[in-house]
């Protein structure tokens, strides 16, 4: 399976694909995106599997794209791993079809928890 | 919002630094050494937050070495380990001040403070006060580290 990071901070993006391997799922393929903009480019020539995005972004944020994705039919899995906890922003995010928010700092183990509810 | 309630805006920035540093960092904590207004020359990585009555800017900044150590730990790397590129070192930095923006951002909203948040940007060198913008330095410990925590307020914030 193919996974997607989005995140501006390419160190971030370094700890969430190691974060994903320490969860066991040491045999997934990684893909990058610094944005929504490049993000929406690679979903649309490849679909991954799921998407790993956070929310604030330059050009264009985790919510704008996961709005794009669905105004355009398009049904790819999307988890938000972002600093920001707010509940309207949890509320806004699960109403526009996330399938989980993970709060920075993360662990493993809570990584684990919610990938394993997604990629059952 | 008062100057005060600035000390106390502050006070919550060196918490949720302190909540990052061990959560985050591998750190064992932060001691607040001094505060004082007056911004020290050092690299550092800054984010703003806008409310409904303003706009505050947050930063940690250290010496270099001190800004590998921080970035190194957020890497999950060791103080052994090769240091980092100026840009990824800028990046990790950033990206700590990201994490604490939100960890700041939970605290204030418990006490009906709104913020949202903005990019971060890494700067090298001081910070200045104006007649209109006013600094607020926690110089710190984190660990063995020393580093600075600032608060960059509107001064017309004081006397509201």
């Amino acid at each position: 399976m193919q996974i997607l990071v989005v995140d501006d901070s390419k160190a971030m993006r370094s700890i969430v694909m190691r974060a994903v391997r320490q969860a066991g799922y040491d045999t997934v393929a990684f893909v990058e995106a610094a944005n929504g903009v490049e993000a929406l480019k690679v979903i649309r020539a490849a679909p991954p599997g799921l998407v790993l995005a956070d929310w604030n972004m330059p050009e264009m944020s985790g919510i704008e794209l996961l709005k794009t994705l669905r105004a355009e039919g398009n049904g790819i899995k999307v988890g938000f791993v972002t600093s920001e906890s707010d509940p309207a922003m949890r509320d806004l995010a699960f109403q526009s079809g996330a399938s989980f928010m993970i709060t920075k700092p993360f662990t493993p183990d809570s990584l684990k928890a919610v990938l394993g509810e997604v990629l059952a | 919002m008062s100057g005060a309630g600035m000390a106390a805006w502050l006070a919550d920035l060196e918490g949720s630094v302190a909540e990052i540093a061990t959560s985050a960092l591998g750190l064992p904590g932060l001691a607040v050494t001094t505060r004082h207004e007056n911004p020290p020359t050092l690299l550092g990585a800054y984010l703003g937050l806008v409310g409904p009555t303003g706009a505050v800017q947050i930063g940690l900044a250290a010496r270099p070495a001190g800004c590998q150590a921080l970035a190194k730990g957020l890497m999950g790397m060791t103080p052994a380990e090769p240091d980092l590129s100026e840009a990824e070192m800028a990046d990790a930095m950033c990206e700590i001040v990201n994490i604490v923006a939100g960890a700041f951002k939970t605290r204030l909203r418990d006490r009906a403070h709104p913020l949202q948040m903005g990019l971060p940007v890494f700067i090298s060198g001081a910070i200045k006060s104006t007649d209109h913008v006013a600094v607020q330095v926690a110089e710190v410990t984190l660990g063995d580290l020393p580093a600075a925590v600032l608060l960059v307020h509107p001064r017309q914030a004081e006397g509201a």
